[in-house]
């Protein structure tokens, strides 16, 4: 009897059972032999994998500037998760979506302050497709359970949106230009900031490339200096004479490069300027003068 | 002790550059060089002009009624005369006209369009 027993129990012991890892995707799952009642387990485990491995997914759905008071996101792919991260729901909208004040999650607009606020896409209604929020919390907006930051933008000290830019993702670049068509000019011997040209960029702490042109005009007698101003420190100084045309005043075209490396959340990117002597100027208005003319434009990009 | 005060107060007194705004004639905004140079003879501290016409700021750590009353005893024309009287570039294209036309007396206007100049009557 006992050798019956030792006997069952070896042979117990020597039957292969099918096991399955709690953390990977295994192509071979389920197999022929799986219990029937472990399927759904196994299943699950795949499910998860595939669920990591697209959590960040985003097709476009790109954040772009339409008006001073309403961004528009472009249609796209997005997974969005709960705050966990646990439940991932995947989103599509086929035609672009506006968002104004009225989709903020709490409060108003900001009155008379540069002020910061993110773009959210929400997937808490059980349908197809996303809304927008606006917020000015950077990790989670009020009232959605589903929710994806994908872009940000700022509302300036009158009160417009400016600096639309995005979280990037899949094919989506976070990159802002801003463009100044009025003409400006300086005699100042000191930094002083070149009109329209501020950025207010929000890095996730990549390395960024600043790029600032415009034609120039001044004297070639007298230097023309730029730099980038990130945060109130200095980067990429350039000079020059400008040197083309014929006698009097003269013109140059300014093409500033510099990279660097962006902590993690904003900064306030300018473009300034200093004369060395006569007058500099910078028309970005078409046409208004004999003086070469066009609009003066920042770029800031996450590499 | 006293050194690290001594800084810390030199910090508080370096006067700081301010921006404030300005609304400037046509003719101002047309001579901002002649403008800037005069008034950095008479406050070291003005470091010059910076914008556009509709949104103009000076530079430096200075008044701004100061600096509005300065600029209104500027006579615009009697300085761009006398910068360009004292311009030496000016002074070797005066006389490099003078010697021009100097060289060419006698000669016709047929004959200089001949040479392949443009004259104008």
């Amino acid at each position: 009897m006992l050798k019956k027993i030792i006997s069952a129990f070896l042979t117990f012991n020597l039957i292969a059972f099918p096991v399955f890892a709690a953390d990977q995707w295994d192509k071979t799952m389920p197999a022929g032999t799986t219990n029937i009642s472990d399927i759904d387990a196994v299943m699950g485990v795949n499910n998860a994998a595939l669920d990591r491995l697209v959590y960040g997914y985003r097709v476009n759905a790109e954040v772009t500037a339409s008006t001073t008071n309403a961004i528009i996101v472009l249609p796209g792919e997005l997974a969005i998760p709960n705050s966990g991260g646990t439940v991932v729901r995947w989103r599509r909208n086929t035609s672009g979506v506006t968002a104004n004040w009225s989709d903020i999650d709490t409060g108003a607009e900001s009155s008379g302050a540069v002020t910061q606020y993110y773009v959210y896409a929400v997937a808490d209604t059980d349908v197809t497709t996303f809304t927008v929020k606006i917020s000015l919390s950077s990790s989670s907006p009020s009232g959605a359970t589903y929710y994806r930051k994908i872009g940000y933008f700022t509302n300036n000290a009158a009160n417009d949106i400016v600096s639309v830019g995005n979280i990037a993702g899949g094919d989506v670049v976070n990159q802002i230009q801003a463009s100044g068509v009025t003409n400006t000019t300086t005699t100042s011997s000191s930094y002083a900031d070149m009109d329209d040209m501020v950025i207010y960029f929000v890095s996730s702490g990549r390395p960024a490339e600043l790029t600032f042109n415009a034609p120039i005009e001044g004297t070639d007698t007298s230097r023309v200096y730029f730099t980038f101003d990130v945060d109130g420190t200095d980067y990429g100084e350039r000079s020059f004479y400008p040197s083309g045309g014929n006698g009097g005043n003269t013109w140059a075209y300014s093409d500033l490069h510099h990279n660097l490396s962006l902590s993690s959340g904003t900064h306030t990117i300018k473009v300034q300027w200093k004369s060395g002597g006569s007058t500099t100027y910078q028309d970005g208005a078409s046409a208004s003068s004999t003086r070469p003319h066009g609009p003066r434009k920042l770029t800031v990009r996450e590499l | 002790m006293i050194k690290m005060a001594l800084l810390i107060l030199s910090l508080f007194l370096f006067p700081a550059i301010s921006f404030a705004d300005i609304q400037l004639t046509d003719e101002q905004f047309e001579n901002l060089d002649v403008l800037t140079v005069q008034m950095k003879k008479k406050d070291a501290n003005f470091l010059g002009f910076n914008g556009s016409k509709q949104n103009m700021k000076i530079v430096g750590n200075v008044s701004e009624d100061d600096v509005k009353k300065e600029l209104s005893k500027i006579d615009i024309t009697a300085k761009k005369k006398e910068r360009d009287d004292n311009d030496p570039m000016n002074q070797k294209r005066k006389s490099g006209t003078a010697k021009l036309k100097a060289s060419i007396q006698g000669i016709t206007t047929d004959e200089l369009r001949a040479m392949g100049l443009k004259v104008e009557e």
